[in-house]
């Protein structure tokens, strides 16, 4: 019966072996071809597996990489920290309060959320110079800041809302405001919470390319993606430092999505399925 | 809980200077594409809508228009097609499902410009990836010119694409399959439906929320698409592969059109408020109830 | 129950700093490597300190922002161009050894990734002591703009009327005043092509553009296997440098000059007509790929012998040395066309000096520097130019494309090439570039020669021009 019951399951477990191939190919070129040498990369066989391991690849990517990379992280994360961190004061206050614009401030946040870059792109530009912060990082900063915590407020709002009604009463008989209620009962109860918008904010803004590539450039605040889109343009055909580079891009957020990817998804859904 | 007039400005005072910045720059936007700023210091000298008569004279502006719409269908329905498809196949995998889904949910942590550069070696048609995979299995006859080919380039883009956020839109159905209840499925064995029949009677009727999201989240996207443009074909060959985000940032940021492009940026927006209003309202609504 | 609560409150707390760790495998050595290169720049600054200490004890001390330091911008960034530059900063630092140099290299060819920066800095009013340019009407924008200072000072001063030959200067002119100090130029109408291939079909590089169809007719007919002639059209801006060896075939130089500044109508002008006939005829020979790939993508193949000619600059000279193959013997290059008139279609990178600089002192000496012979011939072999200065021999040069360079550079007739900002408004060019690469997917001529029109009347291209016929 088991048996019987397991082959029924072959068929499909064979097109989902074959779709997860196809997803598959593309990651595996990029690992196995950024430890190739320039000679076997010239011989084209590139669904081979290397013939040995050139880290060398690595160092070479990293050398034009790390100032971009660095940068990445000094903006990515603050910027991140005081999204969060605002996103969810709002948050809590509009999803756990009664207050009556609440609906017309979520409605506006919502739509910052999802506006597209391009439309307030130059705008932001020119707001920047007008700071003398064009080409900086705190800059970057600010823009991301703007750009990323309507979003953490919705995210963090949506999550916020699903916890019991009873945690306020509690903290109403305490004698307790919503000040204290913030730090001394969401933030510990809604830990997960944060943690998951974090980690969406942070992806969002360590993979972003077109801000990043408007406001900045030179290497004193210019994050990896531009740097990574201009090693493809320099090193043309130097394909194995090329893929070596984007997987020295990639892994802080393939990390990420490894070993958090529980809240990853989380946050990515938050948003859009309510449970 | 109770809350004084300060705990409202305390508390919502960071995000309405936000979305009052946000809102300004728009204003600013609109503005500016009013006005005959060309160059890069500010010019404010009102020209009505010249600058738009001028937008939709031009044979480049509909080809990134045109584009858009394009990114539009081929893009969304194959993704919630492809991911809701995977989201069922994988429910009935059963304990595989926990080694499937990951795999087909990294690409979403990736940036698009690593998928571009990924992609564009893909599709090379000399010392691609694609190419040469076809060539090695003896089939070399199916080898295209991909991004080489003004016809076909759009469409690479595309499928580089829903590569990336077919992930997306299977988290998302897996949710809405889960949250349907057990005893519909169970009832629809007892009676003896296939896998086929529970998908189109009971699954997809079930899932139309999800699908909701899905598309409208997918829909934003492909207004925004940007970067996979530019580090895939730079809007070429020629500019066969250049979106309305892409030309904005050219006509602004390179040839200096700033009110042209600011009239770009309101195109671009208009067609977001078609999709982000309703959107916005629609999912507002639900949290409410 | 409270201890619980800065518990889990701690918990968090850890679990962000968690967060920050998992992103570290990258940032972790990049930290490290930025306290390095801080205690280096102690160590710069204290010994600037010292150098500065015999002054000070004179004269009152600065004040702090005035500290002696050059911030420059380029785009000087690929292999060979980085160690160029470092030519540069040694003589200037020899001969100005208590300026500290701030050095701003960005990535992106032709500067395009520059223009974007500069924008945003000069509109706000925050300049760079000195920034890399081109000359010519990119130089225009800026100079448009206000907010560049003449450099007629140094000009005069370094005698640069008789040391760079006339059109230089034009280039660089504006109301009378000279805004920019020229270093280095590049050929943009060279010819390569394969020797073997050459050899083996006993055929001989082509002078003229009925010459280059037919050769690559013989080539396509003989080796069907390899693209007659390469392009890149990925970095729309190849195609120009295609068409615009053409036009000089067709038409000659006078008007090739009139054609870039808006004299010709494109429509009713037979020399653009056939210019665009002669180019069409060119399709069926390029590389069938050209859409997908960059002008960096192209020498290697053409040295292999899968690309048999290339239109290009000097510059792609760099790319095939640097991929070890030998002038002469893999890959050799023609001066093109060589009829009606062999010209040398410039292009020119300078270096300006802005207004409100913090540093216009130092920035006057970097100009200076730059203007000396022995510093632009230095610089411009690793470079892979020529240098502005006339005064710099042919022999300078190690290879022969260079020397061929320098000669021609003294000898033939100089036209600004339109490619990167020289002739043409900028904002025409990148529409022009767009038309001509669609044009070899097309093939329409009529629709060129109108679209052509169209932009040369929108952005009044004669009338921007008109700097280049001013007395």
């Amino acid at each position: 019966m088991k048996i019987k019951k397991a082959l029924s399951k072959l068929p499909l477990i064979i097109l989902l072996t074959l779709a997860a191939a196809i997803w598959l190919l593309p990651l595996y070129t990029m690992i196995a071809n950024s430890l190739k040498t320039q000679q076997e990369i010239s011989q084209a066989q590139y669904y081979l597996p290397p013939r040995s391991l050139e880290w060398v690849n690595y160092v070479t990517a990293f050398g034009v990489l790390k100032q971009g990379l660095q940068n990445s992280v000094l903006v990515a994360v603050p910027a991140t920290l005081i999204a969060v961190f605002l996103g969810s004061w709002s948050g809590f206050f509009l999803a756990r309060m009664r207050f009556k614009y609440s609906q017309a401030i979520f409605f506006t946040a919502t739509i910052a959320t999802f506006l597209p870059y391009q439309v307030v792109l130059y705008p932001l530009t020119r707001l920047l110079m007008a700071l003398d912060l064009i080409n900086t990082k705190p800059g970057l900063i600010l823009a991301y800041l703007i750009l990323n915590t309507p979003m953490a407020m919705l995210v963090t709002a949506t999550f916020f809302q699903s916890f019991p009604v009873e945690l306020e009463e509690a903290a109403a008989l305490d004698g307790c405001g919503p000040i204290t209620f913030y730090w001394k009962i969401l933030l510990p109860v809604g830990r997960l919470a944060i943690i998951s918008t974090a980690i969406l904010i942070f992806t969002m803004i360590w993979n972003e390319f077109l801000v990043a590539m408007a406001m900045t450039q030179g290497p004193a605040a210019q994050m990896a993606t531009p740097v990574l889109a201009g090693l493809k343009g320099n090193y043309a055909q130097v394909w194995h430092i090329q893929m070596a580079g984007s997987m020295l891009t990639s892994l802080p957020s393939l990390l990420i999505f490894i070993f958090l990817g529980r809240f990853y998804i989380a946050g990515l859904t938050a948003g859009a399925t309510k449970g | 809980m109770r809350y004084n007039r300060l705990h409202v400005i305390l508390f919502l005072g960071p995000i309405l200077i936000i979305v009052a910045v946000l809102c300004g720059m728009i204003v600013w936007t609109v503005a500016v594409s009013m006005d005959n700023w060309v160059g890069m210091a500010p010019v404010w000298k009102f020209i009505g809508f010249e600058n738009y008569a001028t937008l939709f004279k031009m044979e480049r502006f509909w080809n990134a228009f045109k584009n858009n719409l394009i990114w539009m269908v081929a893009f969304i329905v194959p993704s919630a097609l492809l991911g809701l498809l995977l989201a069922y196949g994988l429910s009935l995998s059963g304990r595989a499902e926990a080694l499937f889904r990951p795999i087909f949910l990294y690409p979403l942590a990736l940036s698009f410009v690593v998928t571009g550069t990924l992609w564009a070696w893909m599709y090379d048609p000399e010392a691609g990836v694609i190419n040469n995979i076809l060539k090695g299995f003896g089939l070399g006859n199916f080898i295209q010119p991909w991004i080489a080919d003004p016809k076909q380039a759009t469409y690479c883009l595309i499928a580089a694409a829903i590569w990336q956020y077919t992930g997306f839109a299977m988290t998302l159905y897996i949710a809405a399959i889960r949250d349907i209840p057990i005893e519909i499925f169970e009832a629809a064995k007892v009676d003896g439906a296939s896998a086929l029949q529970i998908f189109r009677h009971i699954v997809v009727p079930n899932v139309t929320q999800a699908t909701m999201v899905t598309i409208g989240m997918l829909t934003i996207f492909s207004l925004k698409v940007f970067d996979l443009v530019w580090v895939i074909t730079f809007g070429g060959p020629g500019t066969s592969t250049e979106v309305l985000g892409f030309f904005m940032f050219v006509a602004t940021y390179r040839q200096a059109f700033v009110g042209l492009g600011a009239a770009i940026s309101v195109v671009i927006l208009i067609l977001a408020i078609l999709v982000v209003v309703p959107y916005s309202w629609w999912s507002m609504r639900r949290m409410q109830a | 129950m409270k201890h619980k609560r800065i518990y889990t409150s701690l918990c968090v707390i850890v679990s962000i700093a968690l967060l920050a760790v998992a992103c570290a495998p990258a940032a972790t050595p990049s930290v490290q490597t930025v306290e390095v290169m801080k205690t280096v720049e102690v160590m710069k600054t204290v010994e600037v300190e010292k150098t500065v200490e015999v002054p000070v004890t004179l004269t009152p001390p600065p004040p702090p922002e005035e500290a002696k330091e050059l911030t420059v911008y380029h785009w000087w960034t690929a292999g060979g161009e980085k160690q160029a530059m470092d030519v540069i900063f040694k003589h200037f630092n020899a001969a100005n050894p208590d300026i500290k140099i701030v050095d701003n290299p960005i990535a992106g060819g032709g500067g395009i990734t520059l223009k974007t920066v500069m924008q945003g800095m000069l509109a706000a009013g925050i300049p760079p002591d000195t920034f890399q340019t081109l000359s010519g009407s990119e130089l225009k924008m800026y100079v448009d703009g206000g907010y560049l200072d003449p450099v007629d000072d140094i000009w005069k001063d370094k005698n640069l009327d008789t040391d760079y030959p006339e059109v230089v200067g034009r280039m660089v002119t504006f109301d009378g005043k000279k805004m920019a100090i020229p270093v280095s130029i590049h050929r943009a109408n060279w010819l390569f092509y394969n020797v073997a291939l050459f050899n083996e079909l006993n055929i001989q590089p082509p002078t003229t553009i009925d010459e280059l169809i037919e050769v690559a007719k013989t080539i396509k007919e003989k080796k069907p296997d390899v693209a007659p002639i390469g392009l890149g059209t990925r970095d729309k801006w190849t195609a120009v440098f295609l068409f615009d060896v053409v036009l000089l075939s067709v038409g000659g130089a006078d008007k090739y000059e009139q054609f870039y500044t808006g004299q010709l109508d494109p429509v009713t002008d037979p020399t653009v007509k056939s210019a665009f006939e002669k180019f069409k005829e060119l399709i069926p020979y390029l590389y069938p790929y050209h859409g997908a790939k960059s002008w960096s993508d192209i020498p290697g193949p053409l040295a292999q012998g899968q690309i048999a000619m290339y239109v290009l600059g000097d510059f792609a000279a760099g790319q095939l040395v640097a991929g070890g193959y030998k002038e002469g013997v893999d890959w050799e290059a023609v001066a093109f066309p060589q009829q009606p008139e062999e010209v040398f279609l410039m292009i020119v990178d300078c270096f300006t000096r802005p207004k409100g600089i913090k540093h216009p002192e130092a920035a006057t000496a970097w100009l200076n520097n730059l203007t000396d012979p022995a510093t632009q011939a230095e610089f411009t072999i690793i470079k892979g130019s020529i240098a502005a200065s006339k005064l710099v021999p042919a022999s300078n040069y190690p290879d022969s494309l260079h020397q061929r360079d320098a000669e021609a550079w003294a000898q033939k007739r100089i036209v600004p090439a339109s490619a990167h900002g020289a002739l043409a408004p900028q904002n025409f060019l990148s529409d022009w570039q767009d038309i001509l690469t669609g044009f070899l997917f097309t093939g329409d001529i009529q629709r060129a020669l109108d679209s052509t029109a169209l932009i040369m009347k929108n952005y009044d291209v004669a009338g921007q021009s008109a700097w280049y016929w001013a007395k």
